[in-house]
């Protein structure tokens, strides 16, 4: 099954044809009147299959609110977001709860693995709100373990690993639902660099492997192993640039 | 969201906060503790006391003497039958003079230590007459009653309760063996049916000898404890406690029915009185059951608000991974009712527990029932849900931003 995945995934990456998000417009505005805040004045971007992006902008840039629109944790006030094809807009905290779960993979700064809780349960926690029993979860949890190098820890709890180790539980997590895109809030922020630069490569293997991946943070150094970096000013897109291969930190 | 995988959630929470989770249910516990000891209590009195009508019929009336010092106020009184205004004559007047009773038994009760070779109890002594048998229905199992005879020539013998039998005698044979009542020597010529618990006495734990042999020969009394009057049938009870009462003021040459020196009860009356007490009773513990059940409901309530509070990563992340509102709802729930489920469990062996033990040390019926059992869990639950709604509707209605974001 995840060989399949992988093949797929690496066919995709060859072509780069599907557009897995399309932004037109995109605009967010929290409050009314004298407190009236437009967190977005009008995004408009395109990311495809197979893309690695990082999306930086200083505090208050918008990228978080531009993260939450993307994740579907919230909707725009105006503008369309098209997430694989289908179109998020007026739907009820149910729907974005279903698309959340099968489209979309989560990853945080804090982890937020949840306590008392062995890897592997935390792995499997997607398919809780699936709705429909999978026989293969365990097997699946398994190998989305071993794929980031967590073959000997599946019922380690979260304190029990390092910081390090408990963000690779948590990108298992993000993966195990095969969603359409991975959406990493900072992902290295809690991590020391060494075990940040781990991560990141973990990334880069995932995205070689064709994973869509959107990676959110403020740092440049962070920024460097994504392919394209899209950098946020006032609520707008300041720039948008692929980067050559040599400007890419590779991982060993 | 599967069932099974809400209740394993649920109780691994219930699990990390042992005695935070100990504590909250203590509420319920005692709640559904006195629900089920006031359940049982209730009926328990009011079988025992429907089958004690059926069993003497209710045409039967206790005549005991009254207080010294009257009825009226003022003075010290003494406790209730302690006076000695009722004898023999009183019970023969009664039996001649009155047409609407079919049979009077006059009795004295004391209580004695009675031994028999090295073995001793202390037991109540009852001295009656060949009528008690009739008016108590309470019958010889083995061997013969006290008869007129007996009676007339104050012979020592003596019929034994089941209960003292087996004190005295184990397993051995009873009747033809002499038993000592305060060192006086009687003769076993029978032993009484098995009667069990009757109010706060032990019928089974009393020795009936003649009335005479007890009065002269035991005590040295020459009043009674009791008159037992079976009435003709249920309609003339009225008419027939009226007759008693206007005779035996005239024999005792009282003009004031409200300064008589005796008492005259129904076993109605007695039965009663009794479920008088039972029902303070059960007041008293459906008070505390519904004063705790809802304490122990606001404990819940605060616990989980609490855990919610606590929980607010966790929920956001939940949300963030696919949660609905409804399974958030429900997870909250589960885990406020698994709560209040499990106080109610232990809850209802604690009742159980209770209700034994007070039918044991007072001598009180008590029957736990299905329905106590249904009641109690019902009870828990709605608890668990009522006070459990509003924690996780607050939990289910989190902006999954905001708990992502909380600290």
């Amino acid at each position: 099954m995840v060989e399949a995945e992988a093949e797929e995934g690496a066919d995709h990456l060859a072509r780069h044809t599907n557009t897995v998000i399309e932004a037109k417009d995109l605009v967010k505005t929290y409050g009314t009147g004298d407190t009236k805040v437009d967190a977005l004045k009008g995004v408009s971007l395109n990311i495809k299959e197979g893309e690695f992006v990082a999306i930086m902008g200083p505090s208050g840039s918008g990228k978080s609110t531009l993260m939450h629109l993307l994740g579907c944790l919230d909707q725009s006030t105006s503008g369309t977001y098209k997430l694989d094809g289908s179109t998020i807009k007026d739907l009820n905290d149910n729907d974005l709860a279903r698309i959340r779960n099968e489209k979309i993979g989560f990853i945080f700064q804090q982890f937020n693995l949840l306590p008392r809780t062995s890897s592997l349960e935390n792995v499997m926690l997607p398919f809780t709100y699936t709705g429909h029993a999978n026989k293969n979860a365990r097997k699946q949890a398994e190998e989305t373990l071993r794929s980031v190098g967590l073959g000997k820890h599946f019922y380690k709890r979260p304190s029990e690993l390092s910081g390090g180790e408990q963000q690779r539980v948590a990108i298992s997590r993000a993966m195990i639902n095969n969603p359409s895109i991975i959406l990493a809030d900072e992902p290295t922020g809690a991590l020391d660099t060494k075990t940040g630069i781990e991560v990141l490569n973990i990334f880069q293997k995932l995205n070689k492997e064709g994973k869509t991946i959107i990676l959110i943070t403020h740092e440049r150094d962070i920024a460097a192993f994504a392919k394209r970096r899209i950098h946020l000013r006032d609520g707008l897109v300041e720039s948008d640039s692929a980067k050559k291969k040599k400007e890419i930190i590779e991982s060993t | 969201m599967n069932l099974l995988e809400s209740l394993r959630t649920a109780y691994r929470g219930l699990i990390a906060n042992k005695l935070r989770s100990t504590l909250t249910m203590l509420g319920i516990i005692i709640g559904v503790g006195a629900v089920v000891a006031m359940i049982s209590i209730g009926t328990g009195a009011s079988d025992f006391a429907t089958s004690r009508i059926k069993e003497l019929g209710s045409n039967i009336l206790f005549i005991s003497p009254g207080s010294p010092g009257g009825q009226g106020f003022g003075g010290a009184r003494g406790a209730e039958g302690t006076q000695e205004s009722l004898d023999q004559k009183d019970a023969e007047a009664i039996k001649d003079g009155i047409s609407t009773i079919k049979k009077v038994s006059p009795e004295y009760t004391s209580g004695a230590q009675v031994i028999y070779k090295k073995q001793n109890t202390n037991t109540s002594i009852v001295g009656a007459t060949s009528t008690y048998e009739d008016v108590h229905n309470f019958h010889i199992g083995s061997g013969s009653f006290i008869d007129e005879s007996d009676q007339k020539t104050t012979k020592r013998v003596a019929v034994l309760g089941t209960n003292v039998v087996t004190d005295l005698f184990g397993k051995s044979n009873a009747i033809g063996q002499t038993i000592k009542i305060k060192s006086i020597p009687f003769k076993v010529i029978g032993v009484m049916e098995e009667k069990g618990q009757s109010g706060f006495q032990n019928l089974d734990n009393q020795i009936f000898i003649p009335l005479s042999a007890a009065q002269k020969r035991l005590f040295g009394a020459k009043h009674l404890s009791t008159i037992s009057i079976q009435a003709k049938n249920e309609e003339v009870m009225d008419q027939a406690s009226e007759d008693i009462e206007a005779l035996l003021l005239e024999r005792h040459e009282i003009e004031n029915a409200d300064e008589a020196d005796f008492r005259i009860r129904s076993q109605a009356e007695i039965l009663d009185t009794m479920s008088q007490v039972t029902g303070t009773l059960t007041i008293l513990l459906g008070g505390i059951a519904a004063i705790s059940l809802i304490v122990g409901g606001i404990g819940i309530m605060n616990i989980m608000l609490v855990s919610v509070t606590e929980r607010t990563r966790e929920i956001g992340l939940r949300k963030a991974v696919g949660a609905k509102k409804r399974d958030i709802l429900a997870q909250f729930l589960i885990e406020s009712v698994l709560l209040s489920l499990l106080g109610g469990a232990i809850g209802l062996g604690l009742g159980w527990g209770g209700s034994v033990l007070i039918s044991r040390i007072g001598g009180w019926p008590s029957i736990i029932s299905l329905n106590s059992v249904l009641l109690a869990f019902f009870f828990a639950v709605a608890i668990g849900v009522f006070f459990g709604v509003w924690p996780a509707r607050r939990a289910s209605n989190l902006n999954p931003i905001e708990a992502l974001r909380f600290e």
